[in-house]
């Protein structure tokens, strides 16, 4: 199976409208579009394969939960452009794979892509600089308010790195990769599943780090693993009962004020 | 109307702060740079409103901007109360020379540490998390479309809610705003009442999507062992996933491991735990 002109030129538009960061509603939608399980949904979709695609994203998602940008800095290898390409090369090379061996080949071509992925990132960052001082410039001139959306020109490089990149990679690399897998024993597949199957705790523990201050906070996390792996309880009911929680914790906390007042006492 | 009652009836001219408003949704991810940060998205939105404020006058509106090129950088969501600040304080400062441009830089740069602390780990360690977690349950069995439309949607009217509630009594309130936001009590019981419920549904989706089994068996003469199913599945379902956490979180807090090598040193590990069948 290949990649399709058109599918390819499908993956280049929405990775380039997510690149962005624009679509579809700027920043109040900004944080959320560039999660992988989203960019996975479009993927299937434009790939025919949606429950497949998103049972990979899951794990990647799963990975990258603990991805975050403080100070623009990334606490993760960045793949939201390589996954626009890896994926589907992934769904068309070896379709006949479990999804968790899809999700470590997608993840495989990913990450081998970063170093690629910082470079580019880095002369983007110069072509934005430029736009920058351009935008100066305008202004200088007493062109504003008609001109207010300028700097969306340094948009340019996010055409380049995405749109071009993903649609060249979708179809040169399909069947590169193809060959490729095939050549693979099938040793290889299982040994990859084993490998997906220990990424979740990468990006679930770094947000732990993050969010434990007090050992005691663990009895959220084990009641929670235990409501589903002893009880099989679904997400949407631990939820529920986090709320219960929650609220309990925040009803039950003192209020600064009221210790200070009781401590004076 | 004299340009005293103009600038006065800004503060009330809906139309006015909406224009504001859409100018830092869209300036925020327009161009941010290295080297100024969010700065590019303050003059975006100023130079969206700068003929409003002064009609006409293109040397006050250069002036301006152009006082606004400068770096500027903080959790865009809650920082949205600053950008209603920064509206706020210039039609202030049209109105009124004493209010000088230095007083509006100090203002916006000295709250915008505190609000990237704050925001950045309520919404990007806490809120984001528990949505996408809550996203992944729902689309971890079948593959079900639900789980990124709930993430979507849920996140953007969360965002869009508290972005322009922010900005809107950044506007209206001025500084005593970003004090209310800061200096409340109420906010730190939430953060912990918020941190209960995201560390809750975060262990029940990790025990949901996670699944290290071992293929190792015990034969004592005739009886064989399953030691996954017979023993670990018997005592606690996903021990090993527990284990396997508990490992990460260690090499990541006590060690500082960076995720990439964690990735990289799980590759040997899963050859190694898959040939000797201690991992399946």
């Amino acid at each position: 199976m290949q990649i399709t002109v058109v599918q390819a030129l499908l993956l280049g538009l929405f990775a380039f409208l997510i690149g962005t960061s624009m679509f579809p509603l700027g920043w109040l939608s900004q944080n959320i579009m560039n999660k992988p399980l989203v960019a996975c949904m479009f993927i299937g979709l434009i790939m025919g394969q949606p429950s497949k695609a998103l049972l990979v994203g899951t794990i990647i998602q799963a990975a990258y939960i603990g991805q975050m940008a403080i100070g623009g800095v990334s606490t993760l290898p960045r793949i939201d452009t390589a996954l626009w390409f890896a994926l589907p090369i992934a769904l068309t090379s070896n379709s006949s794979a479990d999804y968790e061996t899809l999700a470590a080949e997608t993840l495989t071509i990913a990450l081998a892509f970063v170093p690629v992925n910082d470079i580019l990132g880095t002369i983007g960052n110069m072509v934005k600089v430029a736009v920058l001082h351009k935008q100066d410039d305008i202004i200088e001139k007493g062109v504003i308010g008609e001109k207010w959306w300028f700097p969306v020109v340094g948009h340019v490089w996010t055409f380049v790195q995405n749109f071009v990149i993903v649609v060249i990679f979708c179809l040169a690399g399909s069947a590169v990769v193809t060959n490729i897998v095939a050549a693979i024993p099938p040793q290889v597949n299982k040994i990859m599943s084993t490998f997906t199957s220990l990424l979740p705790a990468i990006g679930f523990m770094i947000l732990m780090v993050t969010l434990i201050h007090e050992p005691l906070q663990w009895i959220y996390f084990l009641f929670g693993f235990v409501l589903v792996a002893g009880l099989n309880w679904s997400t949407i009911a631990v939820t529920l009962i986090g709320c219960v929680i929650g609220y309990l914790v925040f009803q039950f906390t003192p209020s600064a004020t009221v210790a200070l007042q009781e401590d004076d006492d | 109307m004299s340009e005293l009652e103009r600038l006065n009836s800004l503060k009330e001219n809906k139309k006015f702060v909406n224009d504001a408003f859409w100018g830092y949704v869209w300036g925020v991810p327009m161009n941010f740079t290295r080297e100024r940060m969010l700065g590019c998205s303050m003059v975006v939105m100023l130079a969206k409103v700068a003929d409003q404020i002064y009609p006409g006058d293109k040397e006050k509106q250069k002036e301006l901007c152009r006082n606004h090129e400068v770096f500027f950088n903080t959790q865009q969501g809650l920082g949205a109360v600053i950008y209603g600040i920064v509206v706020g304080m210039e039609v202030e400062r049209a109105k009124d020379p004493t209010i000088t441009n230095d007083l509006i830089q100090s203002i916006k740069q000295a709250l915008a540490g505190p609000l990237a602390g704050l925001g950045d780990s309520l919404i990007q360690a806490l809120l984001t998390p528990i949505l996408i977690s809550i996203g992944i349950g729902l689309s971890s069995a079948t593959g079900s479309i639900l789980g990124p439309l709930f993430m979507i949607v849920s996140y953007t009217a969360i965002n869009t809610a508290l972005s322009y509630g922010l900005f809107k009594v950044g506007f209206s309130s001025g500084i005593a705003g970003a004090e209310l936001l800061m200096g409340s009590d109420l906010k730190d019981r939430a953060i912990k009442g918020f941190e209960a419920l995201g560390i809750t549904v975060i262990g029940g989706v990790l025990a949901g999507i996670m699944n290290v089994k071992t293929a190792l068996v015990a034969t004592a003469g005739e009886t064989v062992v399953n030691i996954q199913k017979d023993v670990l599945d018997a005592f606690f379902p996903k021990f090993l996933s527990l284990v396997v956490c508990f490992i990460v979180y260690y090499l990541v807090k006590e060690k500082k491991w960076s995720a990439t090598k964690i990735m990289l040193w799980m590759i040997p590990v899963a050859i190694v735990g898959y040939l000797t069948k201690i991992l399946a």
